[in-house]
C-alpha cells in the first residue's frame, strides 16, 4: 500500500539577486532583480508501507527541499503529494502525530539542558500517555545505548550523541513516516554505524516507512534495496540498488595479488581493463557475464597468482560518476 | 486548552533551565532592566522637582503612565521573549522543527521563552503601582480599577498583535526582529501622557505604532478621563491590530521559504 505518493511535484524558490560594492548594494535598496531557482521539477514517486528509500543526489539536486515539502515546512510550487492520505502542507496535527523529521545539521533539542527536559516537552507536543512514553523512551534508549547521557547538557555531548538523542526525540510518538536528512552528516565511523545499525533495526522491528538522504554511500548501501536519484531537480533514477549498479556499472572488479617477482601490465591488460596496476596486485574491469570465465583464465594462466577476489564495483564510484558525467538517461 | 497549558508549563521549565545555564549572563541583563528603570523614575520625579505637572497631569498622574509603560513592556517581555530569539530560528531554519510539531507554531514561538525574571520584576511593579493608586485616591473605587484592569488587557492584545506582526515580518524578509525594536524604542514616547505631543505625532502613536492604546488609554481610565471615542477606538485598533496580524502571519508562513540545509 502506498504511504507516499507525489505527483508532478515542483518547487520553485524566489530570491533577489545581491549586488556586490556599496553604491550597488545602495541602488539594491530601490532596485532588486528578482531571480528564480528550480529546485525541484515536476518528479513523481511513491513509497510502500515498511520501505526504506536512499535518496540520493548532490548537494543543490532538490533532496531536502523535497523532504520539506513532504515535511509540510514548504508549500509546492505545483503538483500534488499525499502522505498516509494527508496533504502534507496543510499542516494537520492529525498528520503531524504520524510523522518525524530529523535534520543532521539541524538540532530540535534544547541546548543548555539535558535531552531529556526535551523530550518531555515533545511528550506534550505529541500528547503522548505517560506509559507510552515510558515504554517508548525506555525501547529507544536501550537501543541506542544513552542511558547515562539523558541527565548531560546537550551542549556537553559529542556529535553521535547528540544525534541519537535527536532520535530519540524525534521517535517518541512512534510515527509511522520517518524522513532522515543526512542523519550521519559529520559522524565518525563507530557513531555512523551505530546510527545505521538503529535504523535498520528500527525499520525492521516498527516497519516506519523511512526516506534517508545521505552523502555516505555506506548508509545506503547497506540500508536501502530501493534508490531514487534526483540531480537538478529531477529523478533520473528510481529503482533497485542492485538494477543501478548493474545497469551502470555493467562491470565487476577482479582484485588479484600475485607472488614473487609479480607481474608485468603487458601480461594482464588481454584479461580486461586495468584500473590499477602494481607489480603484486591489480585491479581489473571486466565485463559483468564474462568475470567468472575471466577469473579461471587468470588462475589457469602462468601467472604467480596469490590471491584473487571478484568483487561488485563500489556505489560511491558508481553515483559519483551518475553525477560527474551527468549519466542519468533522462 | 489543557494540551497548550501542559506545553508552556513545559516550556517555563525549559526556560527557568536555560537561566539557571547562564545565570551570569541573565544576572546582568536582570540588573540592567533594574538600573533603567531607576534611572527613568529618577527622571521623572526630577522633572517634577522644577514643575507642578506635565500638560496638566500632576506628579502621581505622570508617573501612572510610566509605571503602565514599564508594565506593558514587562508583560510583552515575559510572555513573548520568544519573539527576540525568532530571527536566529528562522535564519538557522530551526524553525522547521516547530512547524513539523502537532502545535501552533505561532503560540510555540511566541512563548517558547517565557522570561521569568521579567515576571520577577512585574512584583515590585505592582507593588508601585498599587502605591501610586494610594496616592492618587482610587484604591477604593473599583469601578476605575476595573476599566484600568480592562484597558491593560486590550492593550496586552496589541502588544501580542505587534509581537505577531514583528514575527511575520522576520519569516517574511528573513533578515531581522527591526519592527519590534520599532515598537520598543516607541515605548519610551509613552512613558509621559501623549499630550505632550503634537497632535499628528498622537495620532501616529494612536494608529500606527499605537502606544497610546497600549498605555495612554488605560492610564486614562484609571484617571477617569477617558473619554467614550478614545475607548472605542482603542476596542477598534485592537482588533484590527489582532485580526491584521493573525492574516500575516499566515500568509507569512505560507511564503515561508526555510534556510538551505
Amino acid at each position: 500500500m502506498a504511504i507516499i505518493e507525489i505527483r508532478n511535484l515542483s518547487k520553485t524558490y524566489e530570491y533577489y539577486k545581491k549586488q556586490l560594492g556599496l553604491w550597488a548594494s545602495v541602488r539594491g535598496l530601490f532596485r532588486r532583480e528578482k531571480l528564480y531557482k528550480e529546485a525541484v521539477k515536476e518528479i513523481n514517486f511513491t513509497i510502500d508501507e515498511g520501505e526504506l528509500v536512499g535518496f540520493l543526489g548532490p548537494n543543490g539536486a532538490g533532496k531536502t527541499t523535497t523532504l520539506k515539502m513532504l515535511s509540510g515546512i514548504l508549500y509546492p510550487t505545483s503538483g500534488e503529494a499525499k502522505v498516509l492520505g494527508h496533504i502534507p502542507w496543510k499542516r494537520e496535527p492529525k498528520y503531524q502525530k504520524q510523522f518525524a523529521l530529523v535534520m543532521g545539521q539541524k538540532n530540535q533539542l534544547w541546548w543548555d539542558l539535558p535531552a531529556m527536559e526535551s523530550f518531555i516537552l515533545n511528550k506534550e507536543i505529541y500528547e503522548v500517555s505517560d506509559a507510552d512514553f515510558k515504554k517508548n523512551l525506555d525501547e529507544l534508549v536501550e537501543l541506542l545505548d544513552i542511558k547515562d547521557i539523558l541527565d548531560v547538557q546537550v551542549r556537553k555531548l559529542s556529535l553521535g550523541q547528540r544525534m541519537k538523542c535527536e532520535l530519540v526525540a524525534a521517535l517518541l510518538h512512534k510515527p509511522k513516516v520517518l524522513f532522515l536528512d543526512e542523519p550521519t552528516i559529520g559522524l565518525d565511523v563507530v557513531a555512523q554505524k551505530n546510527i545505521r545499525d538503529f535504523i535498520k533495526q528500527y525499520n525492521q522491528k516498527n516497519k516506519t516507512t523511512i526516506i534517508l538522504t545521505s552523502h555516505y554511500m555506506e548508509d545506503v548501501k547497506e540500508l536501502c534495496k530501493r534508490v531514487i536519484i534526483i540531480e537538478e531537480g529531477k529523478i533520473g533514477y528510481d529503482g533497485d540498488l542492485v538494477s543501478l549498479i548493474e545497469k551502470y556499472a555493467p562491470y565487476k572488479v577482479l582484485k588479484i595479488t600475485f607472488e614473487g617477482e609479480g607481474v608485468k601490465e603487458e601480461d594482464v591488460s588481454n584479461f580486461g581493463e586495468v584500473h590499477q596496476f602494481t607489480p603484486h596486485s591489480i585491479t581489473l574491469r571486466v565485463p559483468r557475464e564474462k568475470a567468472k570465465n575471466v577469473a579461471r583464465d587468470i588462475l589457469s594462466s602462468n601467472l604467480p597468482v596469490d590471491d584473487i577476489l571478484i568483487d561488485e564495483v563500489d556505489i560511491s564510484d558508481v553515483v559519483r560518476k551518475i553525477f560527474s558525467n551527468n549519466q542519468i538517461k533522462k | 486548552m489543557k494540551k497548550y497549558f501542559r506545553i508552556w508549563k513545559q516550556l517555563v521549565v525549559l526556560a527557568f533551565g536555560s537561566y539557571i545555564s547562564n545565570r551570569m549572563e541573565y544576572g546582568s541583563y536582570f540588573l540592567g532592566k533594574i538600573v533603567r528603570f531607576s534611572f527613568f523614575l529618577l527622571m521623572v520625579l526630577a522633572i517634577f522637582g522644577h514643575t507642578q505637572n506635565i500638560a496638566g497631569y500632576t506628579k502621581y498622574q505622570v508617573i501612572i503612565f510610566f509605571l503602565t509603560a514599564f508594565l506593558m513592556d514587562s508583560l510583552g517581555q515575559s510572555f513573548f521573549r520568544g519573539i527576540y530569539l525568532f530571527r536566529q530560528d528562522v535564519q538557522r531554519a530551526s524553525l522547521d522543527y516547530v512547524i513539523v510539531k502537532p502545535v501552533n507554531t505561532l503560540f510555540f514561538i511566541l512563548t517558547r521563552m517565557t522570561d521569568l525574571l521579567d515576571i520577577t520584576l512585574l512584583v515590585p511593579l505592582m507593588a508601585l503601582i498599587i502605591y501610586a493608586f494610594s496616592k492618587l485616591g482610587v484604591l477604593g473605587n473599583p469601578a476605575a480599577i476595573f476599566q484600568y484592569l480592562l484597558f491593560v488587557a486590550i492593550g496586552f492584545v496589541v502588544v501580542a498583535s505587534l509581537h505577531i506582526i514583528s514575527a511575520a515580518l522576520t519569516v517574511w524578509t528573513m533578515e531581522s526582529e527591526v519592527f519590534i525594536w520599532f515598537y520598543r524604542t516607541s515605548t519610551f514616547a509613552a512613558l509621559f501622557p501623549p499630550e505632550i505631543f503634537s497632535h499628528p505625532i498622537q495620532l501616529f502613536f494612536t494608529f500606527i505604532i499605537p502606544i497610546v492604546i497600549i498605555v495612554a488609554v488605560p492610564a486614562k481610565a484609571l484617571l477617569g478621563i477617558l473619554t467614550f471615542r478614545l475607548a472605542l477606538t482603542a476596542i477598534i485598533v485592537a482588533i484590527v491590530f489582532f485580526t491584521g496580524s493573525l492574516l500575516l502571519w499566515k500568509t507569512s508562513l505560507k511564503h515561508y521559504s526555510s534556510a538551505s540545509s
